[in-house]
């Protein structure tokens, strides 16, 4: 029988604010990079539709193709299945650089289908209306309904932060650190309950306030 | 004369839809004139929607040349068509303003397009509120209007590029009868005030009646009938457009209220459709010397283009011979006359029997 040992060491809340920064660089660089990859793609993914501003079947087979494809594959299988892309892309098969480009491919492939979803809530009339302005294609599809679909685009943000949160906690399997690897390291590996249950607390400190955020960002964008 | 302003010349366009080829608009030839407000009348899938798309080229032409402002549209490259649809402004039946921006924005939007510097569109922008009669909603969001504001904004918003033309699609068919009279009336000092040239798409005849100089019907994609709203309205030749009369004036009693009427009045009725101005409502005239009693039962009068028009049906109480000669004086008057029968001896309305089967 092992004992727990219920403790909180000496240089834990060291160890917890190093994780807290690693979780946030991954999280940040990640929701950035992929967010707006995923923005580009999951526009395109729109306006290729059927009976969309830019038409074109093959594309939007292709790029629907992409997304259904790599999107399943849990990620802890993609994070290996692709270190050799890792290694030739950023030179890096571990560490935060080698768990930051399969995070990006990930959240821009979740990103893309949430872009287009919002994009489709958006009212047709809209684009009706802008074409009839005289306003060209690309102007109607960036200008104007990208910001008339801003609070969900908001929204869909949001929930992706909490996304690409819960893989940051898988990168640690590949010695990227962050508050996962924190939890599994001092807590499950040690039998320590309890440091596994502060790093759940400052897990679900962050989803609430970045929610609560998004929610609030969204109500005020909305106008209505 | 002066070439049309919108010239369409054997246009034809067909959707593939799931149910198959779907012909929007089959082999339509109509010109509208500079400065007049045409209707485009029809029930819904007739094709009238398609074929406003086709002025600005939100839909693109199978065949057939459509001329608009002096330029054979189908053969436009899309800079050019873009450079086209700035000088048509559009109104939608579900208005289609940017929710994420104020009033004031909306309006100035057009104006932005054409990179007209800031200052001088929100001038131009806050005129166009004040000419549509919201100059006070300038920094509230569509989403705290009411439909008939929400028309005005778009009203406002099309018109910002001072266009040539303005298409309205079904304009006012979300909004209640009154706020329609107020949308309809704004629409016509464009018309007056402006010098616009109005395309007003409808399925509703009062906003023809209304409003509209001339009119085309629209059926399964056919112009089945176009003219001044004024014959139109005193001489339809189509059964579609009769529907549409009898929904717009209630002028024609149908074969139940004809069976009620003849409880009530069991002499000789008779339909009168006046046809031009005047002549066909002086009943003492048509009776006078005579010994017919005339009794109006039904019917409106009312008015198209600004102009007298309507209808009466009339129970004629006397001799054969002397109600023989009313219904030759109203005719000769120039009114056309059904004869309906006397209860005892009742006579069919063809023109309702074909308004019936037509349908």
């Amino acid at each position: 029988m092992i004992p727990l040992d219920n403790k909180w060491a000496d240089g834990y809340t060291q160890e917890l604010l190093d994780s807290l920064g690693a979780t946030f660089q991954m999280v940040l660089v990640t929701l950035v990079v992929g967010g707006l990859i995923g923005l580009a793609v999951g526009t395109a993914l729109y306006a290729t539709r059927r009976q969309g501003l830019f038409a074109n079947r093959p594309v939007f087979l292709v790029l629907n193709a992409l997304v259904n494809f790599i999107r399943p594959i849990p990620f802890i299988i993609f994070i290996t299945a692709i270190s050799p892309l890792t290694i030739l892309v950023t030179g890096h098969r571990i560490g935060i650089e080698g768990a930051i480009f399969p995070m990006v491919i990930m959240c821009s492939m979740a990103t893309s289908r949430l872009v287009e979803q919002a994009l489709i809530g958006t009212d047709p009339g809209i684009v009706e209306a802008g074409r009839a302005m005289g306003a060209s294609r690309l102007h109607v599809l960036v200008r104007i309904l990208i910001p008339e679909a801003l609070a969900p685009l908001i929204l869909a943000y949001a929930f992706l932060f909490i996304s690409v949160l819960d893989l940051s906690a898988v990168a640690g399997t590949v010695g990227a650190g962050g508050l996962g690897s924190f939890a599994i390291q001092y807590g499950y590996n040690k039998y320590n309950d309890y440091v596994t249950w502060v790093a759940l607390a400052v897990i679900i400190v962050i989803v609430q306030v970045v929610q609560s955020l998004g929610n609030w960002l969204a109500r005020k964008v909305m106008h209505r | 004369m002066a070439e049309p302003i919108i010239s369409f010349n054997d246009v034809s366009k067909a959707f593939t839809t799931r149910k198959g080829r779907l012909v929007a608009v089959d082999g339509v030839s109509l010109d509208i004139r500079d400065g007049e407000i045409f209707g485009v009348i029809g029930y819904s899938g007739a094709g009238k929607s398609t074929l406003v798309r086709l002025i600005n080229a939100l839909e693109t032409a199978d065949s057939g040349s459509i001329r608009v402002l002096g330029q054979e549209v189908t053969a436009l490259p899309e800079r050019e068509l873009n450079k086209l649809r700035s000088k048509i402004g559009m109104i939608f039946q579900q208005f289609n303003l940017f929710a994420s921006k104020t009033v004031l924005a909306n309006v100035a939007y057009p104006l932005k397009l054409a990179k007209t510097p800031k200052a001088e569109r929100l001038a131009k922008a806050r005129e166009l509120l004040d000419f549509v009669g919201i100059a006070d909603k300038a920094d509230a969001y569509p989403a705290q209007l009411s439909g008939g504001q929400k028309q005005r904004v778009g009203i406002a918003r099309a018109l910002a590029a001072d266009p040539r033309i303005l298409l309205a699609d079904e304009a006012t068919s979300a909004l209640d009868p009154e706020t329609t009279r107020d949308v309809l009336d704004l629409l016509r000092r464009v018309n007056k005030d402006l010098g616009v040239t109005l395309v007003l798409i409808t399925h509703a005849m009062e906003v023809v009646q209304y409003i509209c100089d001339r009119v085309a019907v629209m059926e399964d994609g056919k112009v089945v009938e176009a003219g001044q709203t004024y014959d139109v309205f005193a001489a339809p030749t189509a059964a579609t457009t009769r529907r549409f009369i009898n929904t717009a004036l209630h002028d024609r009693p149908s074969p139940d209220t004809v069976a009620r009427l003849r409880e009530s009045y069991p002499g000789r009725l008779v339909h009168v459709r006046m046809k031009d101005s005047g002549a066909g409502f002086a009943l003492s005239k048509a009776t006078s010397g005579l010994n017919v009693a005339a009794t109006i039962v039904y019917g409106a009068i009312t008015e198209v283009e600004e102009r007298p028009f309507g209808a009466v049906t009339l129970e004629l109480v006397g001799e054969d011979g002397a109600v023989g000669q009313v219904l030759e004086r109203l005719a000769a008057g120039g009114s056309h006359v059904t004869d309906l029968g006397t209860a005892a001896a009742p006579l069919e309305d063809p023109t309702w029997r074909e308004l019936v089967t037509a349908s």
